[in-house]
């Protein structure tokens, strides 16, 4: 279990987040939601364990993660950032690599190399292993930073927006690739703007709002139109095609 | 900004045979050159090469690869192209000890400079790690920003201090003693100064090739980096602790020799790519080859006396650093590390 207990945040007087607790089980994949300024990405960091919370802790397995050593701590959790930089003009693989870090010493060349192209494989980018990052579009470059945090074989993945900058037939296998994480039991968590997208993808969704949890549950539950005007301050109509929830933004009056 | 592919001939060995060619030459070029069978002649040309020569190569050798791998090092952790040595102010402060030893007359004392040197890079290191950890301790980033501004503080402080010392001087062959110091040179070297400074490049070094996988994490940016289980506060001292004992040495037998260690990984980038793993080594290779063969070409040209190897080493660097300029912004912000 991945839990943060009564944790707050704050930058100088302002504050991120506000005594938020969560429980996140392995094998489901958990959404975080909320407008802009939410505290969406504060509250991943802090469950990476790479945001401090000012109060309250977080823990893996009962496991403090501010205890954890940081190689440890990544071989369990991986992270990936929004849009992160890359400094480097590494080749592909190379950058896919680095996912191995933290288990340095613990496989062969071989087993890792295994890994990596596997990794390679699942996130499509294998064609493009020998290119430079700085080749890449946006959206190859994002496959390949999923493709780099795959390569760390993490039993919890969090993600920011890893959807950000894919096309659509990107989008849906990435989503499939982390069905088919949970289901052999690695805990998803990743923030999302689109709430059809969270509403099809998500077994449970974190609402938040100004630094706190607005609600939490299963998507049918929490993507009410009510919440999400309460949320977003727009209006939206929800539509459902067979057991799904298709959900249309609209400016409120 | 897209390099071409590596060389393919293994570039460590090829880097291996210039830096052996190099050394061959640092010790058979001079005023009188000695050719390779009179290395080991019981005569003046023997003891030439035993006394004087082969200190000065050796030490050539190893304030080149030190100069290299500090400023591969550094501008791995510090994400730009531009940086070297001197960002971190150790050179300045180790040459402010030096200095300061000659102004106060501990120059006489055949370690006089050498401590007083070390001390001041061993007290910048410190005071360099407290500042850069300034930030970290109340929850800021760490990392280049604040590694960064503390070198530029120091550098600032230490040249000025310098400046003051040599406005100051108590002679005219005081200052004329400082300014030739401070040009950086290995003109004369002992073995005493090999053995003096040895052990602390090899420390500094040790310490450095220890930041090489955790370098390459930092490629995606800190925040990657910490994910990846990159312990930043240790890699901060390694590379403070690194390049502090490595550069202070260096700067303490011979002097602010500039530019190798922002000229040569640059270099080293066109051959092996820009992995910062995989150029720390070529780079230390790079910087020997660099500093033994600008060292031999001092000495062979004519001239009534020899001209400063760090004067040598500015009218090749400041070049190469207008050119690293200009490419940089034909490539727009890309060419400052792709951020």
């Amino acid at each position: 279990m991945l839990k943060a207990h009564n944790i707050s945040v704050a930058l100088g007087t302002k504050k991120l987040l506000g005594n938020v607790s969560v429980n996140l089980r392995p094998g489901k994949i958990n959404v975080i939601l909320g407008p802009n300024g939410a505290g969406k990405s504060t509250l991943l960091g802090c469950l990476a364990g790479l945001i401090l919370p000012s109060s309250g802790g977080v823990t893996l397995d009962n496991m403090p993660l501010a205890d954890m050593d940081y190689r440890a701590r990544a071989r369990h959790i991986g992270f990936l950032p929004q849009n992160p930089p890359v400094y480097w003009d590494l080749a592909v693989r190379d950058l896919v690599a680095l996912g191995r870090f933290p288990h340095a010493g613990r496989c062969s060349k071989a087993c890792d190399d295994a890994i990596i192209d596997a990794a390679m494989a699942a996130a499509d980018v294998t064609d493009f292993a020998a290119r430079r990052v700085m080749s890449l579009s946006g959206g190859e470059r994002a496959r390949v930073l999923m493709a780099r945090t795959l390569a760390g074989q993490p039993r919890w993945l969090l993600a920011d927006e890893p959807l950000a900058g894919l096309d659509p037939r990107h989008q849906l296998q990435s989503l499939a690739q982390m069905r088919s994480m949970a289901q052999s039991s690695t805990g998803i968590v990743m923030v999302l703007h689109d709430l059809t997208q969270a509403a099809h993808i998500a077994d449970h969704i974190l609402l938040l709002k100004a630094g706190q949890i607005f609600a939490a549950g299963v998507p049918g539950d929490i993507l009410t139109a009510r919440n999400i005007e309460a949320v977003y301050d727009v209006s939206a109509v929800i539509l459902k095609r067979g057991d799904r929830l298709v959900i249309v933004p609209q400016m409120s009056d | 900004m897209t390099r071409p592919a590596p060389f393919s001939p293994p570039p460590i060995t090829l880097l291996s045979l210039l830096l052996a060619a190099a050394f061959i030459l640092s010790l058979s070029a001079g005023k009188i050159w000695i050719a390779p069978a009179d290395w080991f002649a019981d005569n003046a040309d023997g003891w030439i090469m035993a006394e004087l020569r082969m200190p000065r190569a050796l030490l050539g050798l190893a304030i080149g690869a030190v100069l290299g791998l500090s400023g591969a090092a550094l501008q791995g952790y510090l994400r730009n192209p531009l940086a070297d040595p001197t960002v971190v102010g150790v050179s300045s402060c180790a040459a402010l000890g030096g200095v300061a030893a000659i102004f106060f007359g501990l120059s006489v004392w055949p370690y006089g400079i050498f401590v007083c040197a070390m001390v001041a890079a061993g007290c910048s290191l410190l005071l360099l790690g407290l500042m850069a950890g300034y930030g970290s301790a109340r929850g800021m980033p760490a990392g280049p920003l604040g590694f960064l501004l503390g070198g530029m503080v120091l550098s600032t402080l230490a040249g000025s201090l310098t400046a003051f010392l040599i406005s100051i001087a108590p002679n005219p062959y005081a200052t004329g003693e400082i300014i030739t110091w401070l040009m950086g040179a290995i003109t004369d070297r002992t073995w005493d100064d090999v053995i003096r400074a040895g052990p602390f490049m090899a420390a500094g070094a040790g310490l450095l090739m220890m930041t090489g996988r955790s370098l390459d994490g930092l490629t995606l940016g800190e925040v990657g980096a910490r994910s990846m289980g990159v312990n930043m506060t240790r890699l901060r001292w390694l590379i403070i602790g690194g390049v502090g004992l490595a550069v202070g040495a260096s700067v303490a037998v011979s002097g602010v020799v500039g530019f190798v260690g922002l000229i040569v990984p640059h270099v080293m980038r066109s051959f092996v790519g820009e992995k910062p793993s995989a150029i720390l080594i070529p780079s230390a290779l790079g910087g020997a080859i660099l500093t033994l063969t600008a060292d031999s070409l001092v000495r062979l040209i004519p001239g009534p006396s020899e001209i400063r190897l760090g004067i040598v080493m500015a009218v090749l660097g400041a070049p190469f650093f207008l050119a690293i300029l200009l490419r940089a912004r034909t490539q727009g912000a890309g060419g400052f590390g792709h951020a």
